[in-house]
């Protein structure tokens, strides 16, 4: 049995790792389109559209070029989104990869707390990799 | 000429039965008087949808369409068309075409694909039960 922990996980922005990455999460989605017909009592279902939003907490370091960079990407006005990468097992580098628009950006800052920054993201696309 | 609709269950079926041809004369005293011009009822509707399909069956009922040259060729359904309904419905919905009656599609109303994702899409069609003169 080789159960992963966080300590496992990576986030990457662009390829490249994010330094101080606190948590991720990701949540897939797809439609159930309902197909049944007249003359059946039970629902049949084809599969319908995917996609999947996620988000993560990054500690805010200010010498981590990828982590201002993808704190600011709620700036950033390209289209087709920002390749986000979220691997489970870096040993085997197992996990999804997959552009991203940021949607949300928040900083909260306390005292006697680390700043972190929550972002919240839209996947536009394919995926690359799985679970 | 007659073309035969594909043999697909729709998801949805609303049948409006044919209407007798009365014409109605209300006097000025309020009394309703009512003519009958004909032996047979005719114009019933019949609106089919069929969800998420895929393309390939999609693509046989526009190609019906086209084969009965919109409206103007009969379009006799399958068993398949009426699935679901039973009993005295079921019954007086295969009679319909017994009377004379036949199938068309709905004049200026071909079948409308709206595509869901890529190979699924929904089509709706009407028909219309018409008493017609070869």
């Amino acid at each position: 049995m080789s159960l992963l922990t966080g300590r496992n996980g990576e986030m990457r922005f662009e390829g490249v790792r994010i330094a101080k990455c606190r948590e991720f999460s990701i949540q897939v989605d797809r439609d159930a389109l309902d197909c049944s017909v007249l003359g059946s009592s039970d629902r049949e279902y084809t599969e319908g559209m995917r996609g999947a939003t996620g988000s993560a907490t990054v500690l805010y370091d200010e010498d981590d070029p990828t982590t201002i960079d993808l704190v600011n990407s709620i700036f950033s006005d390209s289209n087709g989104g920002r390749q986000i990468a979220l691997i489970l097992n870096t040993t085997t580098n197992r996990g999804l990869s997959f552009k991203a628009l940021t949607t949300q950006v928040g900083t909260p800052v306390r005292v006697g707390d680390v700043t972190a920054c929550s972002i919240n993201f839209q996947v536009t696309g394919p995926f690359d990799g799985g679970f | 000429m007659a073309v035969l609709f594909p043999d697909i269950q729709p998801s949805s079926r609303r049948f409006a039965p044919p209407r007798w041809p009365t014409s109605r004369q209300r006097s000025q005293s309020g009394v309703v008087s009512l003519r009958l011009w004909g032996s047979k009822p005719a114009n019933g509707e019949l609106s089919l949808g069929f969800n998420n399909i895929r393309d390939a069956l999609a693509g046989q009922i526009v190609d019906v369409y086209g084969s009965a040259k919109g409206d103007l060729f009969e379009v006799q359904l399958p068993d398949s068309i009426f699935a679901g309904a039973t009993g005295s419905l079921l019954t007086s919905l295969q009679a319909l075409t017994q009377q004379g009656l036949r199938w068309y599609f709905k004049e200026n109303d071909p079948p409308s694909v709206e595509s869901v994702r890529p190979g699924i899409s929904t089509v709706r069609v009407n028909l219309s039960l018409e008493l017609r003169v070869n």
